[in-house]
């Protein structure tokens, strides 16, 4: 069977003790570039994470609220039968897919974190009446039907429709993902960059040998190969320390949050959230083998 | 087969150290290139191994206009020449075997050929013991065969070699150029830089004698032509 160069070039670097016609790996550094590697892979993994996070609180919070509005009518403006016949004209209108009044149960429910159980205390206070509207779909029209109506009905009651602070809350989660996303950008560059760079000084280290090589007719790719194989197995390597890092602090993380009080949505990974920071090494060992490729090439341009 | 035009070399924005040299190797020739320190016999060298561009006039190599070859046309073309360098240049991280199997590698042959091939040169140099030792734990002599065995490996179509029985006894060092006339014989054209006189008085072959960037050619054997003005050292 005929073999390709790329099996000849692969054959004959098993075939040598140490793998290399230059010697990349017999110089201090080399432990340097595998530690800014292992690094780079746990920010990379911690800043996707991060926006990963970000993006599913965000959509979490939303999900919650963005299809639900809250009527307060102050205490004592309504009696609970004006209330109903309040919630029934609710429900006739348009994208209203449910509207009730909230129970004393309720109220005790949201407000036991602060009063405690005990449901004399509640009887005393001066409670709004709350009516809880569940959406089909927030739309200008039915959230303008909706204040007309409650501002006939009951003038000094406040129609909450949780945007603004939604929008500030989505607005802040949204600039901490870019943030998250820019930072990952900004990784990856200097990943690159350093990786550049390495291969630079290596290459001026190894000026003779380079040389040697190609008066004996070696090809670029030839050349290059031999430090692409190198900058592989230095980020095989300084990968496999970042991964073992972002595992720790995952596991770290994860037991933090099952011991918080459940204020913050729950951190919940799904398939392609593993498939996106699983596919990090793979960016990583893309970027590296195609940054050293060109830095060699274009070094190796200016020789003859 | 190699063919030079007034070619000229400076380095940088220096004067011209090869001045408006012109020649011509025919194939299977073999030639000496003579000339005092200074005179440009390494700058030649480089021209001659592609391991430089002419500043000026053209270098016409195998039938090919260098100037005009690609990148990879030109390493090819280096493929086919062996250089044997005045300090050897052998990889020190690479054993003997290794160091002299280099060219074969670069031309991606099959690493059974590369063993036979490699492990009988070697012992023909009298190296046959020595093939799994570092550079380092070997003597300059034996050095110096291992980097005329890496240059004769290949058999390349032209040989450079510049002083390479510098290191050697006598002995061997005729043996080598043994060896050298033995290409020559099989075709490869050969071009030796040397100061030895007792090669040159040996072997009448063609001598280019290169003094301050200017290049004269001498011909011992042929009839009725006189040496050109030699220099001193040459004594011959």
């Amino acid at each position: 069977m005929p073999r390709s160069p790329i099996h000849h070039h692969i054959f004959s670097i098993a075939h040598r003790k140490n793998g290399y016609d230059i010697p990349l790996h017999t110089r201090l550094g080399t432990e340097f570039l595998v530690l800014l590697i292992a690094l780079m892979t746990y920010l990379l993994l911690l800043s996707a994470s991060g926006s990963i996070g970000l993006g599913h609180m965000a959509n979490k919070w939303v999900s919650g609220l963005e299809n639900a509005m809250t009527i307060e009518i102050p205490a004592k403006q309504t009696s609970p039968q004006e209330a109903s016949g309040l919630v029934r004209k609710l429900e006739k209108i348009k994208n209203v897919n449910s509207a009730r009044v909230l129970t004393s149960s309720d109220m005790q429910d949201m407000l036991s974190p602060w009063l405690g159980n005990d449901s004399s205390v509640l009887a005393d206070l001066p409670l709004p009446t709350l009516i809880s509207l569940e959406l089909v779909e927030r739309t200008p029209e039915t959230t303008q039907a909706i204040q007309n109506l409650v501002n006939a009905t009951a003038p000094d009651a406040i129609v909450d429709s949780h945007e603004a602070w939604l929008v500030d809350l989505l607005k802040l989660t949204n600039g901490l993902r870019l943030t998250a996303l820019i930072v990952f950008g900004l990784i990856l560059f200097v990943t690159s960059f350093v990786i550049a760079g390495a291969v630079r000084s290596r290459m001026a280290m190894h000026q003779r040998e380079l040389e040697l090589l190609h008066t004996m007719g070696a090809t670029d790719k030839y050349i290059s190969l031999q430090f692409i194989r190198y900058i592989f197995s230095q980020t095989l390597k300084g990968l496999a320390f970042g991964i073992l890092a972002g595992f720790i602090t995952f596991i770290g993380f994860a037991l933090f949050t099952n011991q918080s009080s459940g204020t913050l949505p729950e951190l919940e990974m799904g398939q392609t959230d593993w498939i996106i920071l699983l596919s990090i090494p793979f960016l990583l060992l893309v970027i590296g083998t195609f940054t050293a490729r060109q830095t060699v090439y274009s070094v190796l341009n200016e020789m003859p | 087969m190699i063919k030079f035009e007034h070619v000229g070399l400076r380095y940088g924005i220096g004067p011209e150290v090869l001045s408006d040299i012109s020649f011509t190797l025919e194939q299977g020739s073999f030639h000496f290139l003579c000339g005092p320190s200074g005179a440009g016999k390494s700058s030649l060298m480089t021209l001659l191994y592609l391991g430089r561009k002419a500043s000026r006039g053209q270098i016409h190599m195998m039938g090919k206009d260098t100037g005009r070859l690609k990148r990879n046309d030109l390493a090819e073309l280096r493929q086919k020449i062996g250089v044997v360098f005045q300090d050897f240049r052998l990889l020190p991280h690479l054993s003997a075997f290794d160091n002299a199997a280099l060219p074969l590698r670069i031309s991606g042959v099959s690493e059974r050929k590369i063993k036979s091939h490699v492990e009988e040169l070697l012992d023909w140099v009298g190296l046959g013991d020595c093939m799994k030792r570092l550079p380092a734990t070997l003597s300059g002599g034996q050095q110096q065969r291992i980097a005329i065995a890496r240059a004769v490996i290949a058999n390349p179509r032209l040989l450079l070699a510049d002083e390479p029985t510098g290191n050697l006894d006598d002995e061997i060092g005729m043996k080598l150029m043994g060896l050298f006339e033995q290409l020559n014989k099989m075709g490869t054209t050969i071009l030796i830089a040397t100061h030895s006189t007792q090669i040159l008085d040996r072997l009448p072959h063609r001598r280019l004698i290169l003094n301050q960037g200017r290049l004269d050619i001498f011909d011992p054997l042929a009839p009725n032509t006189s040496p050109p003005k030699m220099p001193e050292f040459l004594h011959a």
